[in-house]
This record gives C-alpha cells, structure tokens and sequence, in this order.
C-alpha cells in the first residue's frame, strides 16, 4: 500500500460496511422470531422459512424462476459461448458495433426491454409462457457469458490448443478436449450469473408473466410493498443460499484447472 | 545446402526421421514479410537450429513447419511429399513450446498419454507402458499422477519433452524450450536432449536465440536474419567462418577492424588495417579487387597479446596500444587500439599480467583464424 | 466465414427478442398520433419535472459511486494478492441477494423506528425521528449501495492496467506519496473513471425498484413514469414514445462508451 495507508485501509473498511451491511439486514430478519420487522431482530428462529416452504404461492414462484432461470442461463450459454470464441478469435472487422450490441443488450432499461417485448409478443402468442419469458432474459443474460468468456480467452495461451493440434487432436477435438475444460469456470460463472440477472429481473416478468404464474421477483415485489413480516426476507435468502452452493461448486471447478504457472513469457 | 553423404550412422536416423524441404517458403504478416523465399533442406534424422534473434522469421519458420500458418508463397514438403494440404494434427509431428502449453487439467500421465490416445488408439496396458517407459526416458517416472503446477520449471519442460516423443513422431519441433530455465539447469537439459536425439534418430528442429545452444546441440545451424537464411552449416563452420559481419557477431566476440584490400596475393590478401599497417587475410577464393573495402575478422579467443604473442607462431603481429583490461573470472578481457579502432582480446591471466593500460604492446593471430568479409553483404 | 457461423446464432437472437421488439416499440410510438406523443413528453411540465429528477438523481449516484468505489479499487490494486481475492468476494457478495431485497432492507434500516432513527435519538442527537426515507437522499443511497460492485469492478480493471512501479519512479524522483498519487496514478487512472462513470450513469437511468420504493412523488423517475403510462393508463403510444427518448440517450452514451472502451475489460471479467 502507498498512499496514507491507514485512512485508505478505514474508507475501503466503511465503503464495505455500507455495501454488505444491507445484505446483513436481510439475512438477520429471515432468521426473526417476531411478527414484525425489527433489526437486530429481538430472537432468532427459522420459523419464516417454514412459513415460505409450506405456502404453495411461494413455493410455485420459486419453480417458476427456477425454470426461467436455468433456460435463460442455458441459452446464454449456448449462444454466448461461440460468439466468444469468435470474437476474441476472428472478428477484426466491426468488432466496435458488435461490442455496443453486446453492451446494448446488457444495459438497456428494463422498461424499455419490457414495453418492447410486450408488444412484440402479444401477436406472436408468447405472453404468460415460461419460454416466452426466458428468451427475453437471454438477451440479457448473453452479455455476461460473452464477457467472462472472452476475457478468459484473453488469458488463455492458444498454444496449449496448438499443443494438442499438433499431438494429433482434429481442431475441433482440441477445443473440445482442453480448450473448454480450461475455460470452464468461466463459462460457468457467466451461466450462473444470467440465472442470477433473470431471478431478479422484475418488469419484463410483470408485463410477460403477469396473470397466471409469478416468479418470484413478482412475488417479491408485492410482498414488499405491504411489507409486514420477514417472510420475503427469509424467501430471498433462501434463493442467495441456493445460488452460493452453485458458486462454491464453481470456486472449486476453478480450483482444479488453474493454469500451468511457468516462467516463460517473463 | 545439403550435407555430405550420408554415413552408416546417418541411415540409420534415416529411418526414424523425416526430410524437411522448404522450398521458396514465404509468408507475410499484413505489409509485413516474416519469411522472405527461404529455402532449406532438412537432412533426415539431423539436429538442426534455427538461430537469429527476434524477429528473425525462426518462429515463424517453425510454425509453417507445424502448419499452425499457411505459407503465402512456396512449398514444404516431408520426404518428398508436398505437406501443404495437410493439417497439423495429421502431420505427425512432436512439438515443444517456449511456454511449454501442458494441459493444465490433465496429470503428468494424461499429458503424456495425448498423441497416443489421439493418433492410435492403444489398450490400457500398451498406454501405460510407452508412457511409463517415455517418462523414464526423460526422468520423470512416479510422477505420473502429478498436475504440471505441481512441478518445478525443469520438470514442465520434461513432461513436455516426454509428450513430443511419446508417439514417437519422426519430426521433433522445440521452440525456444529451454528459454525459461535457469543457466545450469539449461546447461544440463541440452545435454539431455541431445541424447534423446541421438537414441530415437528423429528429425530436430530446434528455435533458439541463443548461439551457445546452437552450436553445442546441432549437426546443422541455419543463421536466420531479417525474414531471411544468412548461412547455412556445422556449428563449425558458422563459428570459424562466418560469411558476413552479422553471422560473425552474432555468434559470438568477434572483432571487426575495417580495411583496405591493397592486392590479391596467391593465397591472401594483403589488407591495410586501421594502424597503418598491412597484414594478410586469406582470401579463400574471394574475389575482392585491389582498393575495395574489407573487414578483418579475428575472434577475441584467437589474439594473444605480449611476450606470448611474439613467441607464438602467429603470422600477423601489429602493435596495438592497450586501453582497459577487465576482469571477467575465467580469463581477462582486453581491449586495445589498433589505430583508432579497438580489438578485444581474450588473454590468460600470464598475459593479462605482463600488460599495462597505455603500453603499446604486439599483438597476434595465425592468419588462418582470420577472415576477409566482403562489407557488401 | 467461421466467424460468421460461430456468431450468427447469438446475432439471430439479440434481433430477433431484442431488435425487432425496440423496433417494434418505435414504430408503435408514431403510428396513431404521429409525433404528438413526443410533443406531448417534451412540452407537459410534469415529464419534464421526471426527466430532470432522473438527469439529478443519475448524476448524485454516479459521483457518490465514483466517490465511494474509487478507494475501495484502489485498496484492490495495491493490496496482497490475498487480501485481494477476499475483497473482491465482498464486493461482489451483495450481488447476489435479490436487487428488491436490498432496496427493501434500507427500508427497515431508515424508517422511522429503525436501527438509524433508535441510535440517532437513543444517543440523544435529536429530539423526534428524522425524516432519512422518501426522500432525495435515501433513493441515492439504495441507489449507490447497488451500483458500487459495478463501479468498483470496472475502476479496478482499468487500475490493473496501470504500471504501479510509476508511482516508486515517481517517488525516488521526489514526489511525496501523495503528490505521486495524484500527479502519475490518479491521471493514469482517468480513463477507469470516464468508463465507470458513464456505465454507471447508464445503469441509473434504467432504475425502477429502488426510486419506488425509497422515493418520494419527488422523486419518481422515468422507469416509472412509463410503467404508469403503460400500465395504469395503457397509453401505449405515450409509453412507446417515453422509451424511445430514453433508448436515444442510453444509446448515444454506449455509443460514447464502445469507442473507447473494449468489451473484455468490463467488470474485470466478473468474479475472475
């Protein structure tokens, strides 16, 4: 460290105390004992997660996201993937627009997506389908895969893929073979977060699932807006929980193919 | 540019190796040409460098060899057979990178075992056993289930050595493979590869831009610069008799004294160096006339210098003036002005001892130790 | 050619649920009334007054997230490799609780019998409660409390870039840490910041919850606005229109951003 150590050592420390301290809130009032919001909460149960776990509404919009959820992160995938490869790999031209396209399709509001796709799907007949709702999240979920990928391709040393070309591997066996186990958690930590974006995508859902089913984002939002128990607390973390077992199983895919350390390339 | 006939020990490697050919092989990088009309043949079974320094066009050279690039002009054909068409992983080759590319989430024993499972497809037992029996050859066994970032840098560059040979191909490509390595461990690993060259009799083709590696590893050194072979020979050959001012700099000391060819005798010319005097340079059938320039190149190891000088049997003396003598450990360098341009000589410690800063001192080589380079090429 | 297979399917896609529906959307925003929807946005007093809220409240987010995130990358470039891969775990952590939630636990933490309001009178500083929810300022808070991975994982990307042995050179020359600091790493550092700042802003632009549910009447932005339009008067036109306004200005500000920032240099590539 250089400058002012210690001062920059106390910001970074209250920065973080800001950022995590509502994540805290949220995860302590799930565990409440009480009927009403309080934090710190007066005593500690799990009988909230019981109330969530026995109510069928809740319980139909957690498969809901889930079935959303694991098709959008999916298709992400299976279009993110090979867009990569060919953008770090073989695009030379137009790359500037592709790049916008792709930030284009992360960063455009909600609203505006939501409203679109409204209209766009009333005469195509995929208002309150399961499907219709996960292909709108795609688009946004295709971004984080691309970004992931291509910036682990960046770090890749293509000649491990040349290695095995050279040992007799057809191109596309050497891909298959070494490139994508080595990019693998790559790939994975962008799947997991288009999940995690299309969980908590909240308007495209009201205006494309709005009647019969509700995901739980939908669900969530009604529930915070009469905001009496912890019950929304408790069905939130349950979902972060569920999502930070998928993560650990991502850290240690990581763990097991970090690269070969040499000194070459000093 | 071929070598001589093959001997009994070369038909043997002839088996077990391939001919190289590149014929006019060219390739370019945008405005850039990488590789300008080379042409080269390969010997079957011979260990052969691909010497310059960066930039050179070596890697370049080796990469159109592997096939990983397409050449924009020429042809590279293996025994006679135009490989153009073909693709790397049908080439049948082994290649060791400068980054040694292991396969990070494989174990020793799944690196190894590749080219097998790739190019045949071998039983359990005949795999574990050209593996094993690999891994020992380069001294890895009962590292088998090891990942390469458990391994130290010495034994990376080994599993990938063992990964080249495995399938025992008849064309082996290293480039730059010991590059990462520290000096003593690069001093041993030469000597191993080189025996592993002389146990299976593939061909080698070795990048280095190390000049020390070159000539102690090959049979054949190919002196690349600017996209460009500059000369083709034995480790010998290029050292001793280097054909222009690059090759002889960069393989080594060399010292360049400009000159003036006064006459074109029997065997030599008669040079006039910078000291006003005239000493005689072997011309060995070059066709310099009287009045052209010339430089005089005579390697640091073969001047001596002093009392030595006069008892040797040199046949060039010329007085020299002594500016610095540096302390190098095994030996001293000297330097010293002949006229206004100075000459480094590698003197033993009696001669350094008998020098002084600012005498004028004789020094010597055999005339057959020095060479006239035509300054045009 | 392989390019072109390899990116086809993606491409297919993003037109075909992303394009043609924004297309889709314009189109709609012209075809009844022609331009007076627009008209009607950029003359009534009352989207004006949401547009300026949203221009305010974008801009106050974004500086506080420059202000809070640019330490907090700072720590993370010249901090041990360790204590690195630590922070960036916890700047990441808050990602993965659901956006509402968080903007909802502000809600318990600054109303007016929560934890702030308890220690603020409990500790004797203020007679009553203060009036911390509905407000400019609770709606920027739950706002940068959201955007700060973002800014910090994108300065942080920008930082790595910087040669850290310029600020030694710096240093041994004179400089004193801090002068070094703000003469060699923070103009170095410049164009993290531009690219942060304008992601940032683009992503404010865009929010619904968090105004919704911290802000008040004072404080509505135009993600709600067009919710209302769309939903409560079902003036589809009206709506289109307002998105389409909006989709103008986000565009022209990725535009601004792709031509000078490359893709892969995002977030630092997530959670890497």
């Amino acid at each position: 460290m250089r400058v002012g150590s210690a001062a920059l050592k106390g910001v970074t420390g209250l920065v973080l105390l800001f950022l995590l301290f509502p994540v805290l809130v949220v995860v302590l009032i799930s565990f409440s004992s009480v009927d009403f919001l309080s934090f710190p909460p007066p005593g500690l149960s799990l009988r909230w997660y019981r109330t969530i776990f026995s109510d069928w509404q809740w319980i139909d919009a957690f498969w809901v996201t889930a079935q959303v959820g694991a098709l959008t992160a999916l298709l992400s995938t299976l279009l993110g993937v090979p867009a990569a490869f060919a953008l770090s790999r073989h695009v030379t031209r137009g790359r500037g627009m592709l790049n916008a396209l792709v930030l284009a399709a992360l960063v455009t509001p909600s609203v505006i997506k939501a409203l679109a796709i409204y209209l766009y799907y009333v005469p195509l007949g995929l208002l309150n389908t399961i499907p219709g709702l996960a292909f709108a999240h795609t688009v946004s979920g295709i971004p984080f895969v691309v970004i992931n990928v291509v910036a682990s391709l960046a770090g890749y040393d293509r000649d491990i893929e040349r290695a095995a070309t050279i040992h007799g591997a057809s191109p596309v066996r050497a891909v298959f073979g070494v490139t994508l186990p080595i990019i693998a958690p790559a790939i994975i930590v962008g799947a997991v977060f288009a999940f995690m974006q299309s969980a908590q995508e909240l308007l495209i859902a009201i205006f494309v699932l709005s009647t019969l089913q509700k995901p739980l984002a939908v669900k969530l939002w009604e529930g915070v807006r009469v905001a009496i128990d912890p019950s929304i607390a408790a069905a939130t973390t349950s979902v972060t929980l569920l999502v930070i077992l998928g993560l650990v199983t991502v850290m240690l895919a990581n763990r097991r193919s970090r690269p070969v350390r040499t000194v070459a390339h000093a | 540019m071929g070598l001589a006939a093959p001997g009994r020990e070369d038909r043997r490697a002839a088996e077990a190796g391939v001919e190289v050919r590149l014929d006019r092989l060219t390739k370019l990088f945008g405005a850039i040409t990488a590789v300008d009309e080379i042409s080269l043949t390969i010997p079957a079974g011979s260990f052969v460098t691909l010497l310059g320094p960066s930039g050179s066009g070596k890697t370049t050279t080796l990469n159109l060899i592997a096939g990983f690039l397409t050449p924009d002009g020429g042809d590279i054909s293996f025994d006679g057979q135009a490989v153009g068409a073909v693709p790397p992983h049908r080439r049948n080759i082994g290649m060791v990178f400068q980054s040694y590319a292991l396969f990070p989430h494989m174990t020793v024993f799944g690196n190894v075992a590749y080219p097998l499972r790739m190019r045949e497809r071998p039983g359990r037992a005949h795999l574990a056993a050209r593996v094993g029996e690999t891994l020992a050859m380069v001294g890895l066994s009962g590292l088998e289930h090891r990942y390469p970032r458990q391994l130290s840098g010495g034994q990376q560059q080994r599993v990938a050595m063992a990964r080249a040979l495995v399938s025992r191909p008849r064309l082996l490509l290293m480039d730059e493979p010991l590059g990462a390595l520290d000096k003593k461990l690069r001093e041993r690993l030469q000597g191993e590869i080189k025996q592993l060259h002389r146990q299976i009799g593939s061909t080698f083709v070795y990048v280095t831009h190390d000049q020390t590696e070159a000539l102690t590893m090959s049979d054949m050194v190919v002196v690349m610069h600017d996209s460009r072979i500059v000369q083709v020979g034995s480790p010998r050959a290029v050292y001793e008799a280097p054909v222009n001012a690059f090759v002889a700099d960069f393989l080594g000391g060399a010292n360049l004294l400009p000159g003036e060819v006064l006459a074109r005798q029997h065997a030599c010319y008669a040079v006039r160096i910078p000291n006003g005097e005239v000493v005689a340079v072997p011309h060995l059938g070059g066709s310099l006339v009287a009045g052209s320039a010339v430089t005089v190149f005579v390697r640091p190891e073969d001047i001596r210098i002093g009392a030595s000088a006069a008892s040797a049997e040199s046949q060039v003396a010329t007085p020299a003036v002594i500016r610095e003598i540096l302390y190098v450990g095994e030996a001293f360098r000297v330097t010293a002005m002949i006229g206004d341009q100075p000459i480094v000589v590698r003197a033993h410690r009696t001669e350094a001892q008998q020098v002084e800063i600012g005498r004028t001192v004789s020094v010597a080589w055999p005339t057959e130790r020095s060479r006239a380079l035509d300054v045009t090429t | 050619m392989l390019a072109m297979v390899l990116l086809a399917p993606m491409l297919l896609w993003i037109v075909a649920f992303f394009i043609l529906p924004t297309a889709l959307m314009i189109w709609e925003s012209f075809a009844e009334r022609g331009l007076a929807p627009y008209a009607a946005i950029l003359t009534s007093p009352i989207y004006r007054k949401v547009l300026l809220t949203t221009l305010k409240i974008c801009l106050i987010t974004t500086s506080g997230s420059l202000l809070l995130g640019y330490p907090v990358a700072y720590m993370l470039t010249t901090c041990r490799p360790a204590l690195r891969k630590l922070l960036l775990v916890l700047v990441v952590l808050p990602y993965w609780l659901d956006l509402i939630v968080r903007s909802y636990s502000w809600m318990i933490l600054l109303g007016r019998h929560g934890l702030i309001n308890q220690l603020v009178v409990g500790l004797g500083f203020s007679e009553g409660a203060l009036p911390l929810l509905y407000n400019l300022f609770s709606v920027c808070l739950g706002m940068v409390q959201i955007l700060l991975p973002l800014t910090i994982l994108t300065l942080f990307s920008a930082m790595l870039r910087i040669d850290l042995r310029l600020v030694d050179a710096a240093a041994i020359h004179g400089a004193s840490r801090w002068r070094a600091f703000l003469t060699v790493f923070l103009p170095l550092s410049l164009p993290g910041i531009y690219a942060a700042g304008l992601l940032v802003f683009v992503s404010a632009l865009g929010f619904y919850v968090t105004p919704a549910l911290l802000g008040g009447p004072e404080q509505t932005m135009i993600s709600q606005t067009i919710m209302v339009i769309a939903s409560d008067l079902l003036d589809w036109p009206l709506a289109s229109a307002a998105g389409a306004l909006l989709l103008v200005v986000t565009t022209c500000l990725l535009l601004v951003y792709s031509r000078f920032f490359r893709l892969d240099r995002m977030l630092g590539g997530v959670a890497r």
